[in-house]
């Protein structure tokens, strides 16, 4: 749908080269802003900016789907994570005193240097790249109508190459079990149902809770379209997800939030829900004498959905957490070790 | 009727499954009936392993469409016999670590620790599965993040944050450098199965730079020289089972990739065999720098750790032994040998590391004196993996470095062998270090007061795999690859 409305508006090819130029200069000059900004918090937003215009930039490469997970996911809550980590580091004050501007002049040499030199190199290696063989596109257009869904990508992340996805999805749910790690604690039934991480609220300011309180439904709507679309246009879990996990974020920073608490049962056991599908649905294909993770062309279509579905769900509930950070100890057994 | 088209497709499904499953269940639950389940799936994966291996020996190597889509549209497992022994031992290694660790995480941190430790290991198996089996460098590249992540993770577990910080941030440099080959590999040639790229690649600046981005990558990832600095205060701070873990099993990860590649992509890029010589002397700088930092260091961890980096380095000097007609077979069998047989010693070492540490809250070596007469049996796994760091007959580490310098020596390339005979020279100095401290008497009377405690599955969970280690050196290396 996007590429349609940017092919629509006609441009001219100068026209378009000039945007195309300026956006290639506007994607650099934030990454280098954002890398040696002195000031945190200046680095962070100059690095979600970085991700919108690289989204833009992906669009205008013709991947909607990667622009769609870049925007989301690459952008917006990496961005909310790095602001959540700044917040949480101010707070305990731990920020280490600012380097002398010599040294981080020559940080940024030791660093930038070497960047520029393999840089450069890639880049002359690209530009005489000539494809020898082909990609898989012409190969996906033909087996498409054997997955039941009509967006290329989400056949290839769901039918064709699913090992990968299946072991992107652990991975996310495994960034939540290394990070309620970091906190010694048991699991879900030991002790005390434990406390949400004790954050000193902001003042709730009218303007922002009025907007948020119209913005969340909306916004949740989109999460739940995306997942439903992903079959067949630009969308699907990941994207979902990020959106939801963004209204919570929203929700958290204007201090409405209804924070389900990190630790209790219910929640690990939706966290864990995408994983355990994933896998159990693949040896369930084995077990009706398939290959393992095979989608009969038949029920593809509706497993793929109802996947995507938990998919959504699981790995929200998996970016919610690791938004809202580990869960503090039950006890207050004094400093870690 | 043979038995393998049945069988092998449950457990090399299983093999991942497993784990997963119960890694996602230990995250939910936990207690005794957690523990149990974690111990039960480490042993079926690596019986998965043992019928994997049965079955490539029946019918040699299997390949697996996953998803019913053959390459380059989908992705394949290759189950050879590196793979299947690699699965085999690992859930092995796994099993032993983790009837330590539910003992002696408790012991050193408290209740809570070895629950949180449980599902990191199970997802870390289930990845390292997944690893062994891939035969697609995109696939191989997702499975090394999760190995990363969890490994990432064990440190940070009880160790020290910054260390962990650290190799999460060269993790991440080398993936990404990785993924840049990936991606060049893709772009010239339309697949990424490695099958397939090795009939394709041509040579030229294109698969040269992708080559070179992926090794670099793995390089970092692995902790192979001069990209090892994370690993000594990352294996040396982690709690000592989750150590075993990384530098018994995960630290051969990066090279494991790196074989993959140097067999079935590298000979078509037709690049010089100055590579390989590369490779080689980075190796050697390794084996030297690591084994002189073992010998300096005071405690018995991070010796161990830079132990590591040393033997990592050995399996770099086998790729221009590999890469060359006369060296190939027996250097590749030498590698995987000092790969499995380091493995378990290495992992023995660590957990016998932890055993001190669980009684005397400590890994000091000055302080270790009169360990081996409280609890004989540690000292005596600590001498016995110690072997076969050193490369002493009848270990698995002596026959590794034999075939090694079979290979050196076969392809005329003889400093190679005055390597890998220095080296077990320094590392016969450290294993020394570490077991005399242990041996020695401590200062005073010998007292008859009751040594501290130490739970005999401690102690028995080390001994197996150091026994593994010995028993490794019995095996014959022809049919490994």
């Amino acid at each position: 749908m996007s590429t349609l409305a940017m092919s629509t508006l006609a441009m001219s090819p100068l026209a378009t080269t000039a945007f195309d130029g300026m956006l290639a200069v506007l994607i650099a000059w934030t990454a280098w802003q954002s890398v040696t900004s002195r000031e945190v918090f200046r680095a962070v937003m100059l690095f979600v900016v970085f991700g919108l215009l690289l989204a833009l930039a992906w669009l205008r490469l013709g991947a909607p789907d990667v622009a769609l997970a870049e925007a989301a996911v690459g952008a917006g809550l990496t961005g909310v994570l790095f602001l959540e980590s700044l917040g949480h580091l101010r707070r305990n004050k731990t920020v280490e005193p600012p380097e002398t501007v010599a040294q981080s002049r020559l940080r940024r040499w030791a660093v930038g240097l070497p960047v520029v030199v393999a840089g450069g190199l890639l880049a002359m290696v690209a530009l005489r790249l000539e494809p020898r063989v082909p990609g898989i596109a012409g190969l996906v257009v033909r087996h498409q109508g054997e997955t039941g869904v009509s967006n290329p990508v989400t056949a290839v992340l769901l039918d064709f190459r699913s090992t990968d996805t299946l072991l992107e999805v652990v991975v996310l749910l495994l960034a939540v079990i290394a990070t309620y790690g970091l906190v010694p604690h048991g699991p879900a039934h030991h002790g005390p149902r434990v406390r949400p991480p004790a954050t000193p609220r902001p003042p709730r300011q009218p303007v922002l809770v009025w907007f948020v309180r119209r913005l969340a439904p909306l916004a949740l709507l989109v999460g739940v379209y995306l997942w439903w679309v992903g079959s067949s246009a630009p969308g699907g879990a990941f994207q979902a997800a990020a959106v939801v996990a963004a209204v919570f974020a929203l929700l958290r920073v204007s201090g409405m939030e209804a924070a389900p608490p990190p630790n209790a049962r219910p929640m690990r056991l939706l966290m864990v829900a995408g994983s355990v599908a994933f896998v159990s649905q693949g040896l369930a294909m084995l077990a009706a004498g398939r290959v393992f993770l095979d989608l009969p062309e038949t029920v593809a279509y509706g497993l793929i959905v109802s996947l995507e579905g938990v998919l959504a769900a699981s790995l929200a509930a998996c970016l919610i957490a690791l938004v809202a950070g580990a869960p503090r100890p039950p006890r207050q057994s004094g400093e870690r070790p | 009727m043979s038995l393998a088209p049945l069988l092998i497709p449950w457990a090399a499904a299983l093999a991942l499954a497993l784990p997963l499953l119960a890694g996602a269940a230990c995250f939910v639950v936990g207690g005794r009936a957690a523990a149990t389940l974690a111990l039960g799936v480490a042993v079926l994966s690596s019986a998965a392993g043992i019928v994997l291996t049965a079955g490539v020996e029946a019918d040699g190597v299997q390949r697996l469409a996953l998803a019913g889509w053959a390459p380059p549209l989908g992705i394949v497992w290759r189950i050879d016999g590196l793979a299947a022994l690699a699965v085999a031992l690992t859930g092995l290694i796994f099993a032993a670590v983790l009837v330590h660790a539910e003992k002696s995480l408790d012991l050193l941190r408290g209740e809570g620790l070895s629950e949180a430790f449980r599902p990191l290991a199970l997802v870390l198996l289930g990845g390292l599965n997944a690893l062994y089996m891939a035969n697609d460098v995109f696939n191989l590249y997702v499975t090394l993040e999760l190995v990363t992540l969890a490994a990432v993770g064990m440190v940070a577990l009880a160790g020290d944050p910054a260390a962990a910080l650290r190799y999460l941030l060269v993790g991440v440099l080398g993936a990404l450098a990785y993924m840049l080959g990936c991606g060049l590999l893709y772009a010239a040639f339309g697949t990424l199965d490695l099958d397939l790229l090795a009939g394709r690649v041509e040579p030229g600046g294109t698969a040269s730079a992708a080559l070179a981005l992926m090794i670099v990558g793995v390089m970092a990832k692995g902790a192979l020289f001069p990209l090892h600095g994370w690993l000594p205060p990352a294996h040396g701070s982690a709690v000592a089972p989750a150590s075993a873990l990384l530098s018994g099993v995960v630290a051969k990860g990066g090279f494991y990739v790196l074989l993959r590649l140097w067999l079935d992509v590298y000979p078509a890029t037709g690049a010089a065999p100055a590579a390989a010589q590369i490779l080689g002397v980075l190796g050697t700088l390794a084996v030297l720098w690591g084994s002189l930092q073992a010998i300096r260091q005071t405690r018995l961890k991070v010796l161990l750790a830079y132990s590591t980096v040393a033997q990592l380095g050995y399996l770099m000097v086998s790729l221009p032994l590999i890469a060359s007609a006369a060296g190939h077979a027996s250097g590749l069998a030498g590698a995987l040998h000092l790969m499995a047989s380091h493995a378990c010693a290495k992992a023995a070492m660590f957990l016998t590391a932890g055993s001190l540490i669980a009684t005397r809250g400590h890994d000091r070596l000055a302080d270790l004196k009169g360990a081996a007469h409280d609890h004989p049996m540690t000292a005596f796994t600590l001498g016995l993996a110690g072997m076969t760091l050193m490369g002493l007959p009848p270990s698995g580490g002596f026959i590794a470095k034999w075939l090694l310098l079979d290979a050196s020596l076969r392809s005329g390339q003889w400093w190679w062998a005055a390597v890998i005979l220095g080296g077990s020279l320094l590392a016969g100095v450290y294993v020394f270090l570490a077991v005399s401290w242990s041996m020695s008497r401590p200062p005073g009377e010998p007292s008859d007061a009751q040594p501290p405690p130490l739970p005999r599955r401690l102690e028995f969970a080390a001994l197996a795999l150091a026994l593994v280690a010995m028993a490794l050196g019995f095996v014959s290396a022809e049919h490994i690859p």
